[in-house]
């Protein structure tokens, strides 16, 4: 069939928008009455807004569904079927998989699926890998010690399926990790960009130059915006002599959205297994027309354990303009998520997203790791950089100062106090980096 | 619009999708009837319950295109008819 070649699924990922979205309301009417009639959670949701499936007529009535967030599902877990409460649609003994969400932004969230859905979630990272190039032929390596998150679980079994032989890379330190993939040559592999950007600093170290002595030709990074961020995803890629990739994807929600081979600045949604809207963030009307921020609520039309319906993910997203060259109908989310509702900060009565701060740092090829600290100095917010420099670095350090200072100060229209630190001083992290404390809330 | 067959007219691969579509039914139907025949032979049941999950990813990306009436439980013809 034509386009084999480039997408898992040619019909869909290339459907006329009207059949597409004709395909969306229908699932999206199935979910939402299987949610009604299954969970507890949403009947009662719904109930309480004068909500009923029947209602769903037209696409504009999607919006009427009620939200769910992450403080419902918090609020119903640790209860009856033990321990997912109210939002669990099936006999508990249908649950095959248990995983949790990391609790970054609080109590960790419990989230049960079937074995259908687990097969779906290989199905959502099927699309995503195909989108990136990932074949049957590639050996593909994931340095990442599996546990109790999603993290690259799905992954792995989508690899499986598409017929690539996996290496999992597990309960090995990041030696270990490198001198595998010397010795095995795996062409692929998939990790947080923390960990691909300190991996190939450890491999220096270890006189291997990943790029000129390694064959990993493509990463897909996970658990952190950094392959969106166009200097981040530049050091990877150099680092590495690899094509570095972005998806996007959450414990409650699924692998949504994927960068495909064509890197157009821009995250595709995965519009056969996902409907997303995307709301004003101060007002809530949805944003259907490009170059407007919003909060992205999404929908996951498939899983049906615990169901995904209108979720607020609080990712900030905003919608391409162009089209993707990739032919692909799926829309895209320009730059994928651009920030987090709950990460976007006042500092000193400028809002600030912290992905704005390593688009200008990671830009600057002499810096290592950094973190940033926002405390409050009687009524003034002041806001620390701290960066590592190479012990050996010969250029100008003062006027390599001057530069970032200025480069930060046009991105985000905010002065920074800057520190300097010596190289390998600040935590490397394997999962999700957590450089970003603002310390004005817990009295610092 | 809702809920309507996808036709030929509207969609140059209606045809193609119902010839896959049929059988994926075929091989959904086998898998539940291995499951009665069965007996609760467990080594039957729960294979044919991945097949089953199996056989709904491809309805996802096959039949829910063609507009027929989805099931939304794979292991049960019972109890997800929407």
């Amino acid at each position: 069939m034509a386009g084999s070649d480039r997408y898992w699924n040619p019909i869909v990922e290339t459907m006329p928008l009207e059949q597409l979205r004709e395909v969306q309301l229908r699932k999206f009417r199935a979910i939402v009455s299987w949610a009604y009639e299954h969970s507890r959670l949403h009947r009662a949701l719904y109930d309480e807004a004068g909500f009923r499936p029947d209602r769903l007529k037209v696409w504009s009535d999607a919006a009427l569904v009620p939200k769910v967030d992450k403080a419902h599902m918090r609020g119903i877990q640790r209860k009856d079927p033990f321990p997912y409460g109210d939002a669990l649609c099936v006999p508990l003994d249908r649950v095959t998989e248990f995983r949790q969400t990391s609790g970054t932004t609080g109590q960790a969230v419990y989230q049960g699926d079937t074995w259908q859905d687990w097969e779906w979630w290989a199905e959502c990272w099927s699309y995503l890998l195909y989108a990136q190039g990932y074949r049957a032929t590639d050996r593909v390596f994931l340095p990442f010690g599996y546990n109790i998150f999603v993290a690259f679980w799905a992954a792995h079994y989508a690899a499986e399926k598409m017929g690539m032989e996996v290496v999992p890379g597990g309960v090995l330190d990041t030696e270990a990790r490198i001198l595998k993939l010397q010795e095995l040559r795996p062409t692929a592999m998939m990790a947080t960009p923390t960990y691909v950007l300190g991996m190939a600093e450890k491999a220096k170290t270890m006189g291997i130059d990943p790029a000129d002595d390694l064959q990993v030709r493509r990463i897909t990074c996970a658990g952190e915006p950094g392959a969106s961020i166009p200097s981040t995803k530049q050091r990877m890629e150099e680092a590495w002599g690899a094509k570095v990739y972005d998806h996007c994807g959450a414990t409650e929600i699924g692998a949504w959205g994927f960068e495909c081979e064509e890197q157009s600045g821009g995250i595709h949604v995965n519009e056969a297994l996902f409907l997303a809207q995307v709301e004003d963030l101060e007002t809530g009307e949805l944003v259907e027309e490009p170059g407007r921020r919003g909060r992205l609520i999404i929908t996951a039309l498939d899983r049906i354990g615990m169901p995904c319906v209108r979720f607020d993910s609080k990712d900030v997203v905003e919608w391409a303009e162009e089209p993707c060259a990739c032919g692909r109908t799926f829309r895209l989310f320009k730059g994928g998520v651009v920030g987090r509702a709950d990460d976007i900060t006042k500092v000193k009565g400028v809002l600030l997203a912290p992905s704005a701060i390593e688009e200008v740092v990671r830009s600057f090829p002499a810096f290592q790791e950094f973190e940033v600290e926002v405390t409050k100095k009687g009524d003034l917010d002041q806001i620390t950089l701290r960066l590592e420099l190479p012990a050996g670095y010969d250029g100008d350090q003062d006027e390599l100062l001057s530069q970032l200072k200025h480069q930060l100060r046009l991105n985000t229209n905010l002065g920074y106090r800057v520190e300097v630190l010596e190289e390998g001083t600040l935590p490397r992290y394997a999962l999700k980096a957590k450089r970003f404390k603002d310390l004005r809330k817990v009295g610092g | 619009m809702m809920g309507t067959e996808i036709t030929r007219a509207d969609f140059p691969y209606a045809e193609l999708l119902t010839e896959l579509d049929r059988s994926v039914q075929a091989i959904k139907e086998a898998a539940f009837a291995l499951k009665r025949a069965a007996g609760g032979m467990q080594a039957v049941e729960r294979n044919a319950d991945r097949i089953l999950a199996s056989t709904r990813m491809l309805e996802i990306n096959v039949s829910d295109l063609t507009g027929r009436p989805r099931t939304m439980a794979s292991w049960t013809d019972d109890d997800g008819m929407l």
